[in-house]
């Protein structure tokens, strides 16, 4: 409804065009006919003014903020409290006096805001970004970070030395589990060097039970590796796996396998797993263990309820999605409705493009999408992931069989739609079939 | 493993896995506060900013025992705190070290707040304070008379952090003692703002 060019500017209206600039003014002045209520006050002798006098209190009201920080006074707290008070670790009780004295200094309330930007739980996608291209957002760092954390707890060392790029690198690849061993149980040799004789028999007894410990309780990373061996011993299926090397497509693993043709890495790893998930029941790391080596042995319904407990425990990890995806993709392979088969893979593309949109350049992710998109006969789609695939990993172990999918789609008949057919072409390894 | 069970296991078993979760679960808080914080002395370096989160990890081991005495079930929210205040003092720390190496060879070095502008000419920045200090004033005497009920104190500080000091209302809302929500924020920042434009501006404006 327009309102009466004659009637002279409401309260509302007057706090509307007064705050157009302020940031906080939106909700008080949504309800009026701007444009109208502005050109009443340009032609109206009683609103003009009254409108000008409001404007320049508005800014006056922002001329107060304080450009620079002030020197500190006598009264002032330490500069270090602003930082708790704006972490919360101060209660109600000890920050009030303290708010009230930075409400009026010059020199605190600067601190003060300073602290809430800087300790703001709000992370900016700006941020994210920056922090996810940080090394030490990798795995490999962050375990051999760990290690030495853990080193330095054991030997009460307080100067630890930093993680290096070749450590990194070193965690990031595959680790040898002796190695791991070795060091975790040389620490205790190394202490009881310096132990007097009267407790040579307790520190023996100590390193025998750091030993029982140590080759009791499983390593999820060293899980993780025996599952990725089983993977490219045998690959039994198409798309990769997070962490695992390349391997050829061998066999399709069916219901009607038998463990005894199981690689002995997965039977391994399964006893591992379930000493792990004994003790760790509702770790997302065990239950992702579990589902990857309920896919490779072709139990994806299972693998997908796991994967999905996994994802409650932990969003934001983007190699359970992977998995994920490739769990509907496995469940696809065995539907004959068409219709169900077509909505298992567009679950798959749909995880991985949760994947990608969080890091685009993630190769396995992109590998398994431009696979999931030929099946889903996506062609140009799959061809532009290969592509991009390609240019982001040149001389990998899997730029051979990126390539093959890449020229069968490119040589693909126009109107043909089964892509699987010339899965022969893309997979020139000879299929080793072991009878499963 | 819960957050307890996680802090436990790395107070007292220190164990590789453990901390290794640690690490992957406070990462981001972690280095969001390291960059900031670094930001704000004018350096945060991809290169920097890891040697930051690398300190600030090997510090919380050191001090892993305090890791339990800062938990408390009933309140998870204050050890976030606690690891936030850490973070901020190793970035200081480091910071506050480089500035007094470089004092010593004549390049001081401070928080880009500290010297945004300068110091302006003594005269000019007279006349400025008073200006200020008067302007101050009148505002809050304009804002005392219209304050009222059991909140005014609340509300009042409300009104400066927000005008003076320039604090966010999400971060006004999230300061302990003002139990108010962002939106709740907001609202007495525009009631109060629309109150005291109406004293001063039918007073005939500011001086």
């Amino acid at each position: 409804m327009s309102r009466d060019p004659q009637s002279h500017l409401s309260p509302d209206e007057l706090a509307g065009l007064a705050e157009e600039t302020e940031p906080a003014a939106s909700a008080a002045s949504a309800d009026f006919d701007r444009a109208q209520a502005k050109a009443h006050a340009d032609g109206c002798s009683v609103c003009g003014p009254r409108l000008r006098d409001h404007r320049s209190v508005q800014a006056s009201l922002r001329s107060m903020a304080s450009p620079v920080a002030s020197e500190r006074t006598s009264e002032c707290p330490p500069d270090e409290e602003w930082m708790e008070i704006a972490a919360g670790v101060y209660s109600t009780g000890q920050s009030a006096p303290l708010l009230e004295h930075a409400s009026h200094c010059d020199h605190c309330g600067h601190l003060l805001r300073a602290a809430t930007e800087d300790l703001s739980p709000e992370i900016s996608t700006e941020e994210q970004e920056f922090i996810r291209r940080l090394p030490s957002a990798g795995a490999g760092w962050q375990r051999a970070l760990a290690r030495k954390m853990a080193h330095a707890a054991a030997e009460g060392e307080t100067n630890s030395p930093r993680v290096s790029e070749s450590e990194t690198k070193e965690s990031a690849a595959r680790e040898t589990r002796s190695s791991v061993w070795w060091s975790r149980v040389g620490w205790p040799f190394a202490s009881w060097t310096r132990w007097a004789a009267p407790l040579a028999l307790a520190a023996a007894v100590g390193v025998l039970a750091a030993v029982w410990i140590e080759v009791s309780s499983p390593s999820l990373s060293s899980t993780n590796r025996l599952i990725a061996q089983a993977y490219t011993a045998q690959r039994p299926i198409e798309l990769r796996f997070p962490g695992a090397g390349y391997g050829p497509v061998r066999q399709q693993r069916g219901a009607q396998s038998s463990r005894m043709d199981e690689p002995p890495e997965l039977l391994e790893a399964e006893s591992e797993i379930a000493r792990g998930l004994a003790r760790h029941p509702q770790d997302a790391g065990w239950l992702q263990a579990e589902a990857r080596t309920d896919l490779l042995e072709g139990n994806y319904q299972a693998a997908i309820d796991g994967l999905h407990r996994g994802e409650a425990l932990r969003p934001e990890d983007d190699s359970l999605k992977i998995d994920l995806a490739t769990a509907y993709f496995e469940r696809a392979g065995t539907k004959r409705d068409p219709a169900e088969q077509t909505a298992d893979y567009d679950l798959a593309l749909h995880a991985l493009n949760e994947a990608l949109s969080e890091n685009p350049k993630d190769l396995v992710a992109l590998f398994n999408r431009a696979i999931v998109y030929e099946r889903r006969q996506k062609y140009s789609e799959a061809i532009a992931d290969w592509q991009r695939y390609l240019q982001l990993d040149p001389s990998g172990d899997w730029t051979g069989e990126a390539e093959r999918h890449l020229e069968a789609l490119r040589l693909r008949p126009v109107g043909r739609a089964d892509i699987g057919i010339r899965r022969k072409a893309v997979n020139k390894a000879p299929a080793l079939s072991k009878g499963l | 493993m819960s957050l307890e069970e996680l802090i436990q296991a790395c107070a007292q078993n220190g164990d590789a896995a453990s901390w290794e979760e640690f690490v992957r679960r406070f990462h981001d808080l972690i280095a969001a506060v390291v960059l900031r914080t670094a930001q704000r002395w004018g350096n945060a370096s991809p290169e920097l900013v890891d040697d930051l989160i690398q300190e600030t990890y090997l510090k919380i081991c050191d001090d892993r025992k305090r890791l339990l005495a800062n938990f408390s079930p009933q309140h998870p929210e204050s050890f976030y705190g606690f690891l936030k205040v850490i973070t901020a003092n190793v970035v200081h720390d480091h910071f506050r070290a480089q500035r007094s190496h470089k004092r010593g060879q004549g390049r001081p070095e401070t928080p880009i707040d500290e010297s945004v502008g300068g110091s302006p000419p003594a005269t000019t920045a007279g006349v400025n304070d008073i200006h200020r200090g008067i302007l101050l004033k009148e505002v809050d005497k304009a804002l005392c008379s219209v304050l009222s009920g059991s909140d005014q104190e609340r509300d009042r500080k409300i009104f400066w952090f927000y005008y003076r000091y320039g604090l966010t209302a999400q971060a006004i809302a999230r300061l302990p003692s003002v139990s108010l929500t962002v939106k709740g924020v907001e609202s007495v920042i525009h009631r109060l703002t629309r109150m005291v434009r109406e004293r001063l501006a039918r007073g005939g404006g500011l001086n």
